[in-house]
């Protein structure tokens, strides 16, 4: 408790730290998985195809080795990173194929005679897909969204792997830290003190997902 | 930058024994994740009082904390209790937790699917509750639920790579290693991501044959809801009781 108390603000920056990388991820995640599965319903073959193998590339590799390759090739291309920015950029990657299946999945289930009849109104497809289908498809693919966020706060404890100090890596170094100083181990509390905060982070948005898909089915 | 192949194909076997402890950890986990699934599936179908509550709090504790914590918890935590398990071990009783979790939720969605016409016509056979479950709840809640597994299943896969963080000799650990004494970087990362989109494409593709020879319904229908013509298609087949 002592321990607690005296390392609270250097976990809370910790806590910080992991929010803003979600809600980073989450951001740039939502406008690049809204593109790229617009794009994908596509009827050039080559864009559509392009896409698809973009979301099934990034939904196909563990997110440790997107992470690992956007933290080690980016610099090597000449591109430097730290590793809070490679984390956000392995994270948004993976999220944003992750929402482009779920915007796909929702353009198409929208029945084909709207686009018809909308274009059969002179709405030019731009247009059709701004003002008819988006903000249907919006309304469906809302839970696997907020579901995804959940994932996403998760995964951001992955980019301790890259040394980023997020809540995890913050509590690990005070537990590193007690055991240098006092002798003693503190890993059990602490990891169960970290448990219980992602549990609170991520809870709220499991429920609100679960909620959501039963209200629109 | 230019690529070396001689040295990809020099290291080449290291990660390929790093590929079989990948698959190792991944096939045990999916198997344990089955069961526990499974298990944990039939208990909250079934609403069995007590056992039904401990799943729950199970599932969503699992679900809504990271796999990564889960690792380091049991790997670092577990000590102070004196229980001290190997890499592996941790490696695969983590991936296992979790992707029961995960499957405990896919087949939920399939038991819970199965219709109660069905139990009530095992019931009035004179099926006991291990009977229904054995021969009516657990074979359709499985076909019905496959889809889903299988993707649990490609995650725990997938996330077996998380292992390196404690030292498993898995593939991404061993090309990790050989990065820090050669600094093939580019090399090593290329290869072993190559190497994991074949597991997990191949995977898949395995799983979406098996689904589709379990898939009693219309083949080609994509929606696996369950209509009147489910019920009518499935031949219930009694086993005589024994």
């Amino acid at each position: 408790m002592e321990v607690l108390s005296r390392n609270s603000s250097f976990l809370l920056d910790g806590l910080i730290n992991t929010i803003l990388l979600s809600l980073s991820c989450l951001g740039i995640a939502l406008v690049l998985g809204v593109l790229v599965g617009v794009l994908q319903t596509s009827r050039h073959a080559i864009v559509s195809m392009l896409t698809r193998g973009y979301s099934e590339l990034f939904r196909g590799l563990p997110i440790v080795i997107t992470l690992f390759l956007v933290f080690f090739l980016l610099p090597e291309a000449g591109i430097s990173v730290n590793n809070y920015v490679s984390a956000m950029i392995a994270l948004s990657l993976w999220s944003s194929a992750n929402i482009s299946v779920a915007v796909r999945g929702a353009i198409e289930s929208i029945p084909p005679t709207q686009t018809e009849a909308s274009l059969a109104l002179g709405l030019s497809p731009i247009q059709t897909m701004r003002y008819v289908i988006l903000p249907q498809a919006v309304r469906r693919m809302l839970p696997s969204v907020i579901g995804l966020m959940s994932n996403l706060i998760q995964s951001t404890s992955l980019s301790v792997l890259v040394g980023n100090r997020d809540f995890l890596k913050s509590a690990q170094l005070v537990i590193e830290r007690v055991e240098l100083m006092q002798g003693l181990s503190i890993a059990m509390q602490m990891y169960t003190l970290v448990l219980a905060v992602y549990f609170v982070l991520c809870y709220p948005l499991s429920i609100l997902a679960k909620r959501m898909e039963r209200s629109y089915r | 930058m230019s690529f070396d192949f001689a040295y990809v194909i020099h290291t080449l076997p290291l990660l390929l024994a790093g590929l079989k402890m990948t698959v190792i950890i991944s096939a045990v986990s999916i198997l344990f994740s089955l069961v526990i699934g499974m298990g944990g599936a039939v208990v909250r179908t079934l609403k069995i009082p007590v056992l039904s509550q401990i799943v729950a709090v199970y599932v969503d504790l699992i679900r809504n904390t990271p796999l990564l914590v889960h690792v380091f918890f049991l790997y670092f935590g577990l000590p102070a209790f004196g229980i001290k398990l190997s890499a592996v071990a941790v490696g695969i009783i983590a991936l296992s937790l979790w992707g029961g979790a995960f499957a405990a939720e896919n087949f939920r969605g399939g038991t819970d699917a199965v219709p109660h016409a069905l139990i009530e016509s095992g019931q009035s056979l004179g099926l006991s509750t291990p009977q229904i479950v054995r021969h009516i709840i657990i074979p359709l809640g499985f076909r019905i639920s496959f889809p889903a597994f299988s993707n649990t299943a490609v995650s725990v896969i997938k996330n077996s790579a998380y292992m390196t963080s404690i030292g498993v000799a898995e593939m991404t650990f061993n090309a990790m290693d050989r990065i820090a004494y050669d600094f093939k970087t580019y090399e090593m990362l290329l290869t072993i991501a190559f190497i994991y989109l074949l597991l997990v494409w191949g995977t898949s593709y395995v799983f979406g044959r098996i689904q589709r020879r379990l898939d009693f319904n219309n083949k080609t229908r994509k929606g696996r809801g369950l209509n009147g013509g489910f019920i009518k298609k499935f031949k219930l087949s009694p086993r005589r009781a024994d």
